[in-house]
């Protein structure tokens, strides 16, 4: 099932194993990168560009035991924070007096499994290392994740030489124009952070409180369904997980596929159109494409479906996903049947 | 220091070539100031561009014209552009689904809503349980977080009204969550934007009117 599990299963496996081509010293270096990060505690500012839009925040990150407790805040003077801690992620609002609280898988907030390479990834991309420099006061190692076409983005990560921690990250397109940055202005790694440095920094016992339930899987799915498949993928992508999630409250099934081309995830969700009401005009079929942060978000609809598809890719991709999708059979009689319609 | 050295300094931490104490004194500015912050944003493009990295332009009006594409339909006129509103969608659209990862929908364009807001003394953590399913038709619209309980019970509630009979609505709303099931399997470095979204200081921006005039058509 593509929930937290699958995305842990999928950084735990990701450097564990090796590209082929790659440096040692390269791979070497991502890996101490990824211990750095699951087993250091560390504190500090950031500034996150983003299409034109900068944010500058503070993080504190603390390891506990097998976990993390964490707490990210915004310096624009708003006061908005977010706490994840004990399997909760709390968001505070003091401009608008409310906190919002959800129960969350464990995992990696924010800088956790940073590139989830798997082995799949090495026919898509290049990972080599380019040349030492300094940045933000610390002699930095370069590493470069090349896609090798344009239906995917790639990475540069400066990675401090002395603690292995990231310093600068940044999502580029093929053609090397820079999507995303983020930049450490500071950052210690204390052996030991107080449990203040994790509170909150405003009083919220006056707040407007508001919990959202875990989200639920869905019964198994049902012999008569229907599953979906992709017929002609962009090059690298396969699918790796199928499952069917209760969403809208719990209201309704929608299948949820994963495509990975090992290093970039896309998600199909697929849900039956609702009937319309009586007298209701059903409106024509529209196709949208919007950004999301640095993903991309395609929904057409296709023989009754609403079809979504959301990734960190460029929106080419996405749309071809989309325009590869075939409502099927079951696994297990693809050779024997046509796609059942 | 004048406007012209502040650039300078920018581009240099922009590029790493700044002394890490600066790096901090100035990001601590970076975060009072916004004129400063607009000044950054041009500077990170024009880094780029020396560096013959073709950086995306400088979209102002960024949220806008995603909110506008994405929609089709959004809310009719009359959208009261305050910071309550602002308030009351951000709410809305966190009951009905958007966990951390997924103010980047709001701060890029969720569907503009028009949120009612019942008034509210501070909620208690059984606010949970009394979420009701979608009694709202047409459109596939639901009450998102509604009181069940007595009407001065002084829970918070959020409603979604009834403004079209567009089926695209229901997918609109749904869409946060499918953002917060893809962000279980995306790497953690596509959620930082997202996380960092979550505390930013953008976070809706009504359409224009005209634009949600053209949209509804």
């Amino acid at each position: 099932m593509p929930t937290a599990s699958t995305a842990r299963a999928l950084a735990a496996v990701a450097l564990a194993v090796s590209f082929a081509a790659v440096a040692d010293d390269a791979h070497g270096l991502l890996q101490r990168m990824e211990q750095a990060l699951a087993t250091r505690n560390y504190q500090g500012i950031f500034v996150h560009e983003h299409d034109g839009q900068t944010e500058t925040l503070r993080i504190v990150h603390r390891v506990e035991g097998d976990g993390f407790a964490e707490r990210v805040a915004s310096l624009d003077g708003s006061g908005r924070e977010v706490i994840r801690r004990d399997g909760e992620l709390r968001a505070y609002f003091p401009d608008q007096r409310v906190v919002l609280v959800e129960s969350r898988p464990k995992g990696g907030l924010l800088f956790t499994g940073l590139l989830g390479l798997d082995s799949s990834a090495e026919q898509m991309y290049r990972l080599s290392e380019e040349a030492p420099t300094r940045i933000s006061g610390r002699e930095a190692r370069v590493l470069a994740v090349e896609p090798q076409d344009d239906m995917r983005y790639g990475y540069r990560v400066w990675i401090d030489e002395a603690s292995a921690m990231p310093i600068k990250t940044q999502l580029r397109t093929a053609a090397g124009r820079v999507v995303e940055q983020l930049l450490f202005t500071e950052l210690t790694l204390p052996e030991r952070i107080a449990d203040a440095a994790l509170q909150p920094s405003v009083a919220t016992h006056a707040y407007r409180q508001l919990r959202r339930a875990a989200p639920k899987q869905a019964a198994p799915r049902q012999a008569a369904d229907a599953t979906w498949d992709a017929a002609d993928l962009p090059a690298g992508f396969r699918l790796i997980a199928n499952s069917t999630r209760l969403m809208g409250d719990g209201q309704k099934a929608v299948t949820h596929l994963v495509f990975s081309d090992g290093l970039a995830s896309v998600s199909v969700f697929v849900e039956p159109q609702s009937a319309e009401p009586q007298g209701q005009r059903r409106l024509p079929v529209t196709e949208r494409m919007t950004s999301l942060g640095s993903s991309s978000a395609f929904s057409t609809e296709m023989d009754g479906h609403r079809i979504t598809v959301m990734g960190e890719v460029p929106p080419d991709t996405v749309r071809a996903i989309a325009g590869s999708l075939r409502e099927g059979f079951a696994p297990a009689d693809r050779s024997a049947h046509a796609p059942r319609r | 220091m004048n406007q012209d050295e502040r650039a300078s300094q920018l581009s240099a931490m922009f590029d790493g070539e700044l002394p890490a104490a600066e790096c901090e004194l100035l990001s601590r500015r970076l975060a009072r100031d916004e004129q400063l912050r607009a000044t950054w944003s041009r500077y990170a493009v024009i880094g780029a561009a020396l560096r013959a990295e073709p950086m995306a332009q400088v979209r102002p009006d960024f949220a806008r014209r995603v909110s506008t594409a994405l929609d089709g339909v959004t809310t009719r006129a009359g959208l009261r552009r305050t910071r309550m509103w602002r308030g009351a969608a951000l709410g809305g659209a966190m009951a009905a689904g958007v966990a951390g990862v997924a103010i980047m929908l709001l701060r890029n364009g969720l569907p503009v809503q028009e949120v009612a807001m019942t008034a509210g003394a501070p909620a208690t953590a059984h606010v949970a349980a009394l979420r009701t399913p979608a009694p709202v038709s047409g459109g596939g619209l639901r009450v998102v977080m509604a009181n069940t309980a007595s009407a001065d019970s002084g829970l918070a509630g959020y409603v979604v009204p009834p403004l079209s009979s567009d089926n695209n609505m229901a997918v609109q709303s749904t869409l946060a969550d499918y953002v917060v099931a893809h962000s279980e399997v995306s790497s953690s470095l596509a959620r930082g934007s997202l996380l960092s979204a979550l505390v930013g200081n953008e976070l809706v921006q009504p359409a224009p009117a005209t634009a949600m005039a053209d949209a509804n058509r």
